[in-house]
């Protein structure tokens, strides 16, 4: 019997990326928990499952083995902005040169009302350590601009520059309430830390 | 070969290294800080890393991402941290990625107590957490196993694609004695693993995926009895073909009452052993050195010669039915315990046992 997968349009946005990128000792995706799991099924590279909120200490794990593999996370809301928050902001802290994408579909991550959700590009902008940090917003006529963001995280990584973080708002079909569209609204999308001028080259 | 004084935990340490392990993640705690330090210090002579993590959770998953990639890597704690571990354990044994892991137990629950306990043993050799799986389990009770189980500890998490735990104690962590350590360190080639992630040279290929959930539930049933069934080996392994590596048996030939205790209660039991030899009372030990297989063989055996057993442990009362289950009712199993961080003392031990036997 087959579980229900919904593929999320984010991955089509990564293997654009790591198709402009082309990286030639090894990929490495590392998935999060609840539906996002199954993604490495739509990639033809490496993948690694991980336990709740923990895919940016198992990337960290796999990059200090492989440094010459291309190495990013993959991880939604109810991953990374609930059980591992603790784990991204230590892994950026670390300057781990790893990229994490995080695709945010604004239904997780708060303490009991919208008003208390925490706002991770902001929260991880206080660290010294990463050296790109951007939010932006992938809609189903463009998501070049998600696409650029997440090439640029990948050739920093490429680079040796360190942690790279991309925050991509990007709506599912079950979870388009109106709460969620105001908070894609309401969130801004700006580059928040960009060290090597990325973004201007 | 020549000996060296070394701490448990130290000689551990430098034991690691020689099996080729160039990866360890963790935080210090009092009980193995020692370890810590000396990996710290020694690691990057040898091209490896040391990470301390920001918790145990951080470090087991570090493990996780390092063992997927082909390294031996190895992680430690001490009760309460490997309790945080736990997760990340049952992920890594489902997806078949070896490593070491140590646990110095500490006395109980929760922060517990800097002091020597075996109050782990459940969680050790049960699994740890949720899932149908098992890990294989040494118990060292001397420096020079400390230093032995942990190469064995690699070699045997590569060959059953599993992790292995020292589940050592607080005194034998501590304590100083002469070790002898192989000569040469063991020939690891860390692309060698041809099922792990990122191997150079590769790009997009037949891609290897580390998993544990799977989309189909057919699958993941399927996975589970792989699971079950390379169990079976590995129990196979240590309780019939290679019995010698799973217990220690010490004047049991003719002992009317075995005393069973693993870890430092074991070098007290030798002690009171020959305390009973000499008022008359022909006792013996035995010593389960891999927890996990339990050597249920082994344990049948006795029961047909021996009259009695007593199980001593610095618990409640954990490995007491292992031994049960293993004896199975054919002869009585007694239990002594201290706990909280209570070592008991030969004599104490010695009072026990000749309250179920007739002193000279």
């Amino acid at each position: 019997m087959s579980m229900n997968f919904q593929p999320d349009p984010v991955q089509t946005m990564i293997v654009e990326a790591v198709d402009a990128v082309s990286p030639t000792s090894g990929i490495v995706g590392v998935a999060p928990v609840s539906c996002g799991a199954f993604i490495y099924d739509g990639f033809d590279f490496d993948f690694c499952q991980s336990v709740p909120g923990c895919a940016p200490a198992v990337a960290s794990g796999i990059k200090r083995v492989r440094p010459k593999a291309l190495v990013f996370t993959y991880q939604n809301d109810i991953d990374l902005a609930a059980a591992g928050l603790s784990e991204v902001i230590h892994a950026a802290n670390r300057g781990e040169n790893i990229s994490v994408i995080y695709a945010n579909s604004a239904s997780c991550g708060l303490d009991g009302t919208d008003d208390s959700r925490i706002k991770i590009c902001e929260l991880l902008s206080g660290l010294n350590q990463p050296v790109y940090i951007t939010r932006v917003v992938a809609r189903e006529n463009n998501t070049k601009e998600a696409v650029e963001a997440i090439k640029n995280a990948f050739k920093l990584q490429m680079e040796n520059k360190g942690f790279a973080f991309v925050e991509i708002l990007s709506l599912s079909a079950d979870e388009d309430s109106s709460e969620s569209k105001a908070l894609l609204e309401e969130l801004p999308k700006k580059v928040f830390v960009d060290k090597y001028g990325i973004e201007k080259a | 070969m020549a000996k060296r004084l070394m701490k448990g935990c130290e000689a551990l340490a430098q034991a690691a290294i020689l099996a080729g392990c160039r990866y360890y993640f963790g935080s210090p705690v009092a009980q193995q800080a020692e370890l810590s330090a000396y990996l710290a210090k020694h690691l990057p002579l040898v091209e490896g890393t040391y990470v301390q993590a920001a918790d145990e959770i951080s470090a087991i998953n570090m493990v996780y991402g390092a063992s997927a990639a082909g390294a031996r890597v190895m992680t430690s704690g001490s009760s309460t941290g490997m309790s945080l571990k736990q997760e990340g354990i049952s992920g890594i044994a489902a997806s078949e990625l070896p490593c070491v892991i140590v646990n110095t137990m500490c006395g109980g629950s929760v922060a517990g107590a800097s002091c020597p306990a075996q109050a782990d043993y459940w969680q050790a050799t049960r699994g740890g957490t949720h899932g149908d799986y098992r890990n294989i389990v040494f118990a060292p009770y001397s420096v020079q196993e400390m230093a032995d189980m942990t190469i064995a500890g690699f070699n045997y998490a590569d060959r059953f694609r599993t992790p292995v735990l020292i589940l050592a104690d607080s005194i034998v962590s501590q304590m100083m004695e002469p070790v002898e350590l192989p000569k040469m360190p063991f020939d690891y080639d860390i692309d060698s693993k041809k099922w792990a992630l990122g191997l150079p040279g590769t790009n997009k290929h037949n891609k290897n995926v580390c998993a544990s959930t799977f989309t189909v539930q057919d699958e993941l049933e399927e996975h589970n009895w792989h699971l079950y069934q390379k169990y079976q080996v590995i129990e196979k392994h240590f309780t019939e073909e290679n019995k010698d590596l799973a217990i220690e048996e010490y004047m049991c030939e003719d002992a009317e009452i075995v005393l069973v205790g693993y870890g430092i209660i074991a070098r007290l039991l030798k002690t009171v052993v020959e305390k009973c030899r000499k008022r008359g009372v022909k006792a013996g030990l035995a010593r389960p050195k891999i927890l996990w297989p339990f050597p249920t063989n082994a344990f049948k055996k006795l029961a047909q010669n021996t009259e009695k057993f007593m199980v001593i442990e610095m618990s409640c009362g954990q490995m007491v039915e292992d031994v049960k289950m293993a004896v199975n009712g054919a002869k009585p199993v007694y239990f002594f315990g201290r706990t909280g961080g209570a070592v008991p003392s030969d004599f104490e031990i010695f009072n026990e046992v000749s309250k179920l036997v007739c002193l000279d």
